[in-house]
């Protein structure tokens, strides 16, 4: 027991007594009421929030104001702890609609927490009409007279609707909305042969009166230039959703259905605005005076050059900058021609990392060939500008170098034994002439093989042997399914195969005569035929060949009588070794086959 | 007949990994290793003269292309590297170091390719030519297969199974080899920062520029330009001079 109370209890009882002490509640009751915003309009909605301080809980009232629906958004408890002070606090959220316009005053809210009441102050606004302007807001009147009472609309408004192909022109495109909106897109160019900067994600926000109706304006400026000649119309597309507030109705509902129904209070309608098409003449170049170092700028633009160092020996490079300012269509301007390349070696020019929306920079290296060589010339850049309708042409001034002359040498002093003190240019210069930097160590190296060589490099359906394969196996498939179909017809004509393998058969019978004949042999002679006349006299019967005799077919009508006699004899010379009726066996064959052929 | 069997699924096979025609095989040994001291010197423009003069004596090869693609590339040509590279690629497919260095050199110059379907990853695994081995191969055993069918009575069973399997693999690994086409009619953006025109004359106005490496598809020629796609879908003529088709003039 006394170790449980000293090691347990005791700790915990005087952690508690030091939070107890060092922790001083803040218990006064207090409440503030504040509305955002101050004024309103009918058809828009405010903020009221009620905070109760000293309390994690109360009982709020809020009056009832005529004119007005105020509806419950919840509540909250917070609580926090400040160098062991404790700050608890109540609040309650609420939102007011205007029912038509006026001053309005809500009473004192009180709210009752601990047995005690404490009161907010009342809280005064203005309510304005929809679409008027509150005199605390800032607004910018258009001139434009149109009476048109939309919620939303979009404006284009080019500085000029007639333009020369590539000239940069601004415009303003504003983006008018009376209720809320949300979800906004960027614009999208509907229009073909011009080309627009991308638009700002960021446009300007402001308001603005526009006949007579005040307005939540978006403002991108921007420019667009054209393509191609012609007169082509040019409108811009926004996609938005509004929220647009319903009819006020449920004012005496219970709080529960009225939260319910709150979040139903504003439709969302989402909208495509386009402005009205707007035709833009772009008129072409005109060709007749058009230099022939004209560029293809347009626009108004002046040229600058530098160079860096001014004193150089020959060979050694210098650093040009030129510097093209101005308005007009920088994608168009290329860098001016090097005038002298007799005197001087030009490398190919740059746009330099120092370009921005004002200008472009390129820059290039220019080496002196020789001390003669002693002035850049001044550079010239003809562009085409739009307001003066004519081509223009601006110059550099010329730069003077000092180039200092050396002796020129039948073979060129060894370069080994000089100090090597380079510039910077000077030595970019010299790795583009001779050794390039390795850029990319890190490459498989290379093949020591060259493999096997092709004349070209084609699909394979292009080589011979490919089409040759092809083709033989194209020939193979019609083959085999020439041979399957001829298969199938024979499986569904048995007949006709049994005729065909009895005439085949027969064929080979009179050649196996005709062979007889030829080696002159009677016995072989004899015996071909016999086996001949069984084989034509089995089939006419329905006998096996080798059962068939001339006494078994003499009891049959079926058979000739001249095959029975042919037969005969066959089987007495077999027998007997007697050849009757004819005077040799080659007589004797050739009748037989004549039997054989007449037979069908 | 197992043999036979085994024969046909080995012609099937080494369609996969058929690198060459039937070309002939020539070597110009010391001008090849001219070349490579040239590269290894850091000497890129002579090694790569001396690359150029080996194909155009003795005709492509990947080896020799893959080279040139080299010396290019730390050359700073990286257009006409990328076009090497391509090149070796068509004859040599399934070599690493090809695919390795044009994914360095592509890396290098920030030319990224839009993330592919599965589809066209998994028709990308062969090239053309390969798949038209393997639809050619299969085609075969598919005939032989048949031809059991008809004349070999005791291959009945097998060659029921096999002939259909046989025929569409066949026809389905021509769809890949339609979708891996494209090589022949690409080209290659050799010029940097390269116009992209709206129309085929110098003074038309530009519709944007193209990276030098950038892969596009040439769709029709006028004069001096070309009408060319990339892959993001812009289209527009850019001069002839600027790009280079993959595939090379025959020599």
């Amino acid at each position: 027991m006394k170790r449980l109370f000293s090691y347990i209890v005791l700790p915990v009882a005087l952690v508690g007594i030091f939070l107890i002490l060092h922790s001083r509640e803040v218990q006064a009751l207090e409440i503030t009421a504040s509305l955002t915003p101050q004024s309103l309009q009918v058809e828009s909605y405010g903020q009221l929030q009620v905070m109760v301080t000293g309390s994690r809980k109360a009982k709020i009232k809020v009056p009832e104001v005529d004119g007005l629906t105020i509806q419950n958004r919840g509540t909250m408890q917070s609580m926090q702890i400040i160098n062991g002070d404790t700050t608890i606090s109540y609040t309650a959220n609420y939102i007011v609609i205007p029912e038509h316009e006026g001053t309005f005053t809500i009473d004192p809210i009180t709210a009752t927490a601990k047995g005690e009441t404490v009161t907010a102050a009342p809280i005064h606004f203005e309510v304005t009409a929809a679409g008027s302007s509150s005199p605390r807001n800032k607004t910018l009147t258009t001139e434009d007279g149109n009476a048109d009472n939309k919620l939303a609309f979009l404006r284009f408004i080019p500085k000029k609707s007639r333009i020369y192909v590539g000239e940069k022109v601004p415009f303003q495109l504003k983006a008018y909305f009376k209720p809320n909106a949300r979800d906004l897109t960027l614009p999208i160019l509907d229009g073909d042969g011009f080309i627009v900067s991308p638009f700002s994600k960021t446009p300007q926000q402001q308001q603005e009166t526009y006949n007579g109706e005040t307005y939540t304006v978006l403002t991108w400026n921007d420019t667009f230039s054209g393509v191609k000649s012609g007169t082509f119309p040019l409108q811009f597309a926004l996609s938005s959703t509004l929220l647009i507030p319903r009819q006020q109705q449920h004012r005496d509902l219970d709080p529960f259905f009225d939260n319910f129904f709150s979040r139903s209070r504003f439709q969302q309608v989402p909208v495509v605005l386009k402005n009205e098409s707007t035709d833009i003449t772009v008129a072409p170049l005109p060709l007749d005076q058009q230099p022939a170092d004209f560029s293809g700028a347009v626009g108004q633009f002046s040229l600058s050059a530098s160079a860096d160092p001014l004193k150089v020996s020959p060979g050694e490079p210098i650093n040009l900058k030129l510097i093209i300012t101005g308005e007009g269509n920088f994608d168009r301007v290329q860098c001016p021609e090097f005038p002298d390349t007799t005197n001087f070696k030009i490398y190919q020019a740059n746009e330099s990392d120092d370009s921005s929306q004002e200008d472009k920079v390129f820059e290039r290296a220019v080496v002196p060939k020789t001390s003669h060589a002693n002035t850049i010339p001044a550079h010239s850049l003809t562009y085409f500008d739009p307001e003066q309708e004519q081509y223009v042409t601006t110059t550099s001034l010329p730069i003077s170098l000092t180039v200092a002359a050396q002796a020129e040498t039948a073979t060129p002093p060894p370069v080994k034994n000089e100090p090597a003190v380079k510039t910077e240019i000077q030595k970019q210069v010299a790795s583009m002439t001779t050794v390039k930097p390795r850029l990319l160590d890190h490459l498989a190296p290379q093949k020591i093989n060259a493999g096997s060589y092709s004349k070209s490099i084609v699909p394979i359906y292009k080589k011979l042997w490919f089409v040759t394969v092809t083709l033989l196996l194209g020939l193979s498939l019609v083959s085999l399914l020439f041979i399957a179909l001829r298969r199938n017809a024979a499986q569904r004509n048995p007949e006709r195969q049994l005729e065909k393998q009895h005439r085949l058969q027969k064929q080979l019978h009179l050649q196996a005569i005709d062979n007889a004949r030829l080696s002159a042999d009677a016995n072989k002679i004899i015996e071909s035929c016999r086996t001949a006349l069984q084989y034509q006299a089995g089939l006419i019967s329905g006998v096996l060949p080798s059962a068939v005799t001339a006494v078994s077919l003499a009891q049959q009508h079926s058979v000739s009588q001249s095959l029975i006699d042919l037969l005969k004899i066959a089987e007495e010379y077999c027998y007997g070794g007697m050849l009757s009726h004819y005077p040799d066996a080659t007589e004797y064959a050739a009748a037989v086959k004549k039997e054989l052929e007449g037979m069908v | 007949m197992s043999n036979i069997i085994r024969l046909l699924l080995a012609l099937m096979f080494i369609s996969l990994f058929w690198q060459n025609g039937f070309a002939a095989e020539t070597q110009d040994s010391a001008l090849l290793e001219q070349a490579n001291n040239a590269y290894h010197e850091g000497n890129f423009s002579v090694a790569a003269s001396l690359y150029e003069q080996l194909i155009t004596e003795n005709g492509y090869s990947a080896a020799l292309l893959y080279n040139l693609a080299n010396t290019y590339a730390q050359n700073g040509e990286t257009g006409k590297a990328i076009v090497s590279y391509q090149r070796a690629k068509l004859l040599d497919p399934g070599d690493p170091d090809i695919q390795g260095n044009l994914e360095a050199v592509n890396k290098k110059a920030g030319l990224f390719d839009e993330e592919s379907p599965f589809f066209s990853k998994l028709t990308n695994l062969f090239t053309f030519n390969q798949w038209c081995i393997f639809s050619l191969g299969c085609f075969t055993v598919f005939l032989a297969a048949s031809a059991g069918t008809l004349f070999l009575p005791g291959w009945k069973g097998l060659s029921k199974t096999a002939a259909p399997i046989a025929l569409i693999l066949a026809v389905i690994s021509l769809f890949p080899a339609l979708a891996s086409y494209h090589p022949y009619t690409s080209g290659v953006i050799v010029k940097p920062e390269t116009t992209l025109l709206i129309s085929p004359h110098d003074k038309a106005a530009a519709n944007g520029s193209l990276r030098e490496g950038r892969l596009v598809n040439l769709v029709k020629e006028y004069k001096n330009f070309c009408y060319i796609e990339d892959s993001s879908g812009r289209t527009g003529w850019v001069n002839k001079q600027a790009v280079e088709a993959i595939i090379p003039p025959a020599l």
